[in-house]
Order: structure tokens, then sequence, then C-alpha cells
């Protein structure tokens, strides 16, 4: 947000016009007000913005403990997020969106389907207790799911959600982040998630099909890329999975004139620095190159009059895109390969797919909720 | 602070939407925080202005509710606030940045004065009654979040509204420290009363006292010498005299711990009564709110009714059609589910 925009601008009634209309077919039995919810179903997490002020975000994770013992001594029958992974050895652990259960896309047959969706199924319910919503009011969500919108089971995330809500709707993630932003002409979102890397070219209508890429060059692929990066520099150094995940968070830089990053590692049992700044940059970077692939096919058959406006809109968005230097590196390559380019970066990437669901929600007609219903 | 557009090409309008005004907020919330100086969070209702909708209209609560936000505008021009009026919600919500909680008390006060002075002006010909609740974000519940400053700005504005008006009402440790006061003091009148009870049966059973160590030894000393009628009555009477002087200092004792306990319980009941004074609401409304607290009733929407598009959104065309495609396509998805429900399983 700029400065300028703390005016202080009076809201008149110019929703109350529609408003108006869209009650006429409203069967509502509650008075209490009606409640906004915007959800990011994402695969490494979820988060809520809520129209009365609330926010949260969980990883998406989800444990049941293993047994009896188990369930005393975490005293939950559930446990949800980071909480879910730290005692993920006493639980039956899930990560609901990742496991690719819920993806059409997979062909693997996973045997735990069921257990997979009832803890999708479960997270949602959480997140929207947590937005804290209140009984007396009608609740109506949008819920943001990843761009792979051929998500199978659509049904079970739509089914475990109006237990909580009176009217709910899906839509693809990298829509909801354009959408939040106003930005709906001509924008290239790009959503950098754990699993996939999200491309979605806005033109003034709905995406379709063809205005979508996905590819897997994302947050997972940093990681590995890093740990294999730092394997062959310091084959002594001891890690795991989850701290180079940590190290990339903590210090994710492409610039060249980024800081140096020492880390500690064991060797042996024994804490050892090892400096692993070339590491980090040249795993961050290695995402690039594939972006601009993609960037590239959604501009190169986009129409021609059009495609220079295209180039020099690109939003970043998603946990990925906190990669410090990302947008430079990205419109460096792009000015190298396709002339120009322009990259913005959205500002609160954690919330940035609840915040356009929220106003999608907000912004959806009255009969449309009713039908639903 | 005036409206002023913001210089992005791409919007076309200066006004906000109430999601982009709160997370204008949320950002000023954050800087206070981080740059550690004082914000305060307003909201402000107007008493009535239901009842006026009803007789006059909507148009007249939507006047009144303009007016009211003029009159903030002007007492308050010489601060930066965020604000809006949520015509919806039926409130005005503000966050002054850099304002004490003495200032903000003040424009409090300001406002109400200038609202009742609008008789003659105001829409529906009549003065602006004003509820105000306010919060600061020098607590821990209201400096962790901005839902906990929003939401105890929203508490104080309860407490200050159905009053008819003029009522401002600071979100205070006071209220929490009084919650948590009368909690001592249930608690304290509890054991309390369990304790006298104890006392009370123990002063009262002399037979209990008659077993008591003194006893004992008076009776173990007797048994030593040769009894005679005179020694066993002059027994008799030792064992008497001595219960009596235990059963008299076992009541002094218990009247003395009666009075320390009684001197505690009026302690706390004088400084919640204090507390309360300092705050200017009484204890039933504060029990009210604080009951309102204890089942989590949730946090209310700003949104009373069921929005839609903004007639005046600058890309309405394109959103509805948009709109539209997403119901279509949910519609699809429902009608795909229900059949396919049954062989989830
Ligand atoms: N500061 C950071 N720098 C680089 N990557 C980050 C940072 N913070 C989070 N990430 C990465 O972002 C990814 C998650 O992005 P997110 O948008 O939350 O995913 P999803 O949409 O799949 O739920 C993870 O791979 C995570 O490691």
């Amino acid at each position: 947000m700029t400065k300028n925009t703390t005016a202080d601008i009076g809201q008149k009634g110019g929703a109350e016009a529609a408003t108006s209309t869209a009650d006429k077919g409203a069967t509502t039995k509650k008075d209490g007000g009606v409640l906004y919810l915007g959800v990011d179903l994402g695969t490494s997490r979820t988060s809520i913005a809520a129209s009365n002020g609330q926010r949260v975000t969980l990883s998406s994770h989800v444990g049941y403990p293993k047994d009896v013992v188990a369930r005393k001594l975490l005293g939950k029958d559930v446990l949800f997020g980071d909480e879910a992974v730290q005692h993920r050895l006493s639980c039956r652990f899930y990560r609901p969106l990742a496991s690719g259960v819920l993806k059409a896309t997979s062909n693997e047959k996973t045997n735990d389907v069921e257990g997979n969706m009832k803890a999708a199924a479960d997270l949602i319910r959480e997140i929207i207790r947590l937005a804290k919503p209140r009984s007396d009011e009608l609740v109506y969500a949008v819920i943001g799911v990843p761009a792979e919108a051929a998500i199978h089971h659509k049904d079970a995330i739509i089914k475990a959600a109006r237990e909580s809500v009176d009217s709910v709707m899906l839509c693809s993630e990298p829509f909801s982040v354009a959408y939040g932003l106003d930005m709906l002409d001509d924008v290239l979102v790009i959503d950098i998630g754990a699993g996939t890397t999200d491309l979605c070219r806005m033109h003034g209508t709905m995406p379709e099909e063809s205005d979508q890429l996905t590819n897997t060059y994302a947050g997972d692929y940093v990681d590995n890329r890093l740990a294999e990066l730092i394997a062959k520099r310091y084959p002594e150094a001891q890690f795991t999975t989850q701290m180079i995940k940590e190290i990339k968070e903590k210090h994710s830089n492409i610039s060249d004139t980024m800081p140096p990053v020492v880390v500690e590692l064991p060797v042996n049992g024994k804490p050892t620095s090892f400096d692993v700044t070339e590491e980090i940059r040249t795993a961050c970077r290695s995402i690039v190159p594939h972006m601009v692939d993609g960037l590239a096919k959604l501009i190169a058959t986009f129409d021609p009059e059009f495609q220079n406006r295209l180039k020099n809109r690109v939003l970043l968005a998603g946990g990925g895109s906190m990669i410090k230097g990302l947008d430079l590196a990205i419109e460096a390559e792009m000015k190298q390969r396709l002339g120009a380019g322009k990259v913005y970066r959205i500002e609160e990437p954690v919330y940035g797919g609840a915040n356009g669901a929220l106003k999608i929600a907000h912004d959806m007609p009255g009969e449309y909720w009713d039908k639903l219903k | 602070m005036t409206p002023e557009p913001n210089g992005s090409a791409t919007r076309q309008a200066p006004r906000l939407s109430i999601t982009q005004m709160l997370s204008v907020m949320r950002v000023e919330f954050h800087r206070a925080r981080t740059q550690r100086y004082p914000l305060c969070c307003l909201m402000v209702a107007v008493e009535g202005v239901d009842d006026l909708a009803a007789r006059e209209g909507w148009q007249a609560k939507s006047s009144a509710m303009a007016a009211a936000y003029g009159l903030l505008k002007r007492v308050a021009r010489e601060h930066g606030f965020i604000g809006m009026a949520i015509q919806s919600g039926d409130r005005i919500m503000a966050v002054f940045p850099n304002t004490s909680t003495e200032r903000m008390g003040e424009l409090g006060r300001l406002l109400c004065e200038a609202g009742a002075a609008q008789s003659t002006t105001s829409a529906a010909g009549l003065a602006l009654r004003f509820a105000l609740g306010a919060s600061h974000n020098l607590l821990a519940e209201t400096n962790s979040s901005f839902e906990g400053l929003v939401e105890s700005a929203g508490r104080a504005l309860h407490l200050a509204t159905g009053h008819g008006g003029g009522r401002y009402v600071m979100w205070r440790e006071a209220e929490s420290e009084i919650d948590a006061l009368r909690n001592d003091l249930a608690a304290a009148t509890k054991s309390f009363r369990e304790e006298q009870q104890t006392l009370a049966d123990e002063a009262g059973d002399a037979g209990g006292l008659q077993r008591a160590e003194l006893v004992d030894k008076i009776q173990r000393i007797f048994a030593t010498v040769v009894r005679t009628p005179d020694i066993e009555a002059l027994e008799v009477r030792v064992v008497e005299l001595a219960v009596a002087e235990l059963y008299e200092e076992r009541k002094k004792a218990v009247a003395a711990q009666m009075r320390e306990h009684a001197r505690q319980v009026d302690m706390l009941e004088r400084r919640i009564a204090k507390l309360t004074s300092v705050i200017g609401v009484t204890e039933e409304e504060l029990r009210r709110v604080m009951e309102l607290k204890m089942v989590d009733p949730g946090v209310a929407s700003i949104f009373k009714t069921v929005q839609g598009l903004r007639a005046d959104d600058p890309q309405a065309q394109a959103k509805k059609a948009m709109m539209s495609t997403i119901f279509e396509q949910n519609l699809a998805f429902q009608k795909k589910a229900a059949p396919e429900t049954a062989s989830v399983g």
C-alpha cells in the first residue's frame, strides 16, 4: 500500500442499491449480518481472510493421534498446522492438498484416499472456525484452490465447507490473487507455491484452460536443488530437507550483491559453519528460466496487439515470491529473451489468495449464493 | 486529512473497498507496532439510527451516517486518520495513528458535543446522538493483533450504546483487570466460606476440644496420683477450665481470621468499585460484556446485508461476467457432485 491511500474515504451506499435487489431473492433466516470468507486452500499453507477482520494462516498439515496414549498425551483428536508437524511421529499425518490424491493429474493409486479427504475436510472446518463466525450470521465463502483446477473430489471440499457455511464457491487461486488486486486486464500472474508454479493469464474475462500453465519448478524444487548443491560442495555436512527449507526461507536471495550467508550444519554431530551464499543464489535462480519459458508461451499465444502490455504487467505471488531479487531476475531474463518485462511483487504473499477470494465473495450477487445453498 | 487519489494509474476511483480500507488500517497497525507509537481505534454508532430508518426510510439513516462521518472529519481534521462509514454496518470505524488515549478521549468528547449541537442541521432535524467505543494498542490483547484491537473497540462500543448518546468508552486495562479481579473475588469468597465453616465447626465442637492434647496431658498427670473423690472433682474442674480456655482462644483465633478474610474481600470489592467508577460503566454492564466474551460468540462481520458488486466499480462490467462464470462453474460442480458423492466412500 502506498502512503497516499491513507486518506479517509467514506464508504457510501454504492453497494446498497445492489443489495436491495439481491435481498429480494434471499431466503434469509439469520438476521445477524453477513460474513464473507475468503479461503486460500494451498498445498503448503491454508489461509483465511474474513469480513469481520479476522485473518489466520495454517500450514496445510493435519494429524490424528495414532492411539489412545498419543491422544491422551496430545489432548486432542485432530492437530493442525505446525502443531501437527511437530507431533507427526505420534500421528497419522496428512498433507491433504499435496498428496496428489485430490489432484486429477495424479495417476498414482494412493491407498489412503479417504484419509486424505477427511483431512482436507477437517482442515477446511478448522480454518473456518478460526475466522470466528457468529452463529447468527449468514456465512458465504469463496475457496481458492490450486490452479490445476482439475482437482478431483471438489465435492469433498464443498461438502466439508458447507457444514460450516451457508453457501460456498470454489475458484482458481491465481485468479483470486489477481482479482484481489483489481488486476483483471492483461496481467500475467506467477503464483509460486511449494509443489507447483502456476502461471495464469488474465484478460478481462475468466481465465480458461489455455490461459493457465503449471510447472513443478517451485519451492520444493528449489529446496532439492539447494540440498544437492550443498551436499556436493560440503559432503561432510549433515542436514534434513526441513533444515534446508528453513535456510532457504531465511536467506533466499538471488541478487548479485546479496550478503554472504553462513549457516551452521552438523558434521558428525558437531555444529560447523558453512558458507552457502553461492548455493542459495544458484538454487533460487534455477527456477527463473522455466518461469520465463512459461511466460513466453502465454505471451506468444496472446493477441499480438497486447503482447507488450502483458510483458509489462507480470505479477509475482505465492510463498516462493518472497525470494529477494526474484522480480529483478525475471525482468532481466525477460528483457533478454522477450525484449521487455516489468514484474511486480504482491504486497502480502501469504494472504494474497485469501484477500482476493474474500473480494470475490463480497462482489458475488446474492442470488447466486442463494442458488447454491 | 482530505481524500486524495492515489497515484496508481490502474485504479481510477480514489475510493477503496472496505476490504482495502481494512488492509490499509492493518498496515498502520503494524507500522505503529514496529515503530512503537500509540494508535487508537474508534468506532462510532449513531443512537437510534434504526428507528430513524424505520420511520423515515434508509435515506434518512444514510444521511445521518454521512453527517456523522462529516462531523468526525471536522472534529479530527488536524489528525491524520483512516476511517470509513460502513453504511450497512451502521457504524463508523477509524484508526488514529500516533494518538494517545487522552487525545482520543478528547476527540470523543468533541465529537459527542458536535453531534448534540447539530440539532437543527441534521438530516432528520434531530441531534446526532453518538455512542463511541475506542481501544488503543498498548495492551497485550490489543497490541498483538489488529483483530484484538478491533474487537476491543467493538466491546467498548457495546458498552457505550443504549444510553441515548453522548457516551464514550475507552477499552483499557481496567476492564480486563476488573474481570480478573472479579474472578479472584469469586474464588476467594468461595474458599473463605468453606474455611469459615470448618473453623466454626471446630470452634463449636467442644467434644473435639476435650480430646485435645492439653486435656490428655492433664488427665495423665492426675493418673499418677492417688485418686480420692476430691481429687477426681478437682480433675473434672481443671479439665473444664482448660477446655473453656481453649475454646475462648480458638474463638479469638477464628474471629481474627474471619476479620482478615473480610478485609481481603473488602479490598477486592473496593478495588473493583474504584476501577469501575474510573471507567464510568456500571457493574451490570461490565458483567454483560464479560459474559459475552466467555462464550466467544465470534467476531461480527462488518456487513449487515448481502453486498454484491458496487455499481460504481470501474471494472463492474468485466467483474459481473466473471462472477457469473464462477457461479456457472460451481453450479456445474454441484450438479456433478450430487450423484458422485454416493460412489466416493
Ligand atoms: N522467505 C521465503 N523465501 C523463499 N521461499 C519461501 C519463503 N517463504 C516461503 N517460501 C516457500 O514458499 C512455498 C509455499 O508457498 P505457498 O504460496 O504458501 O504455497 P501453496 O500455494 O502451495 O500453499 C514453500 O516452498 C516455501 O518454502
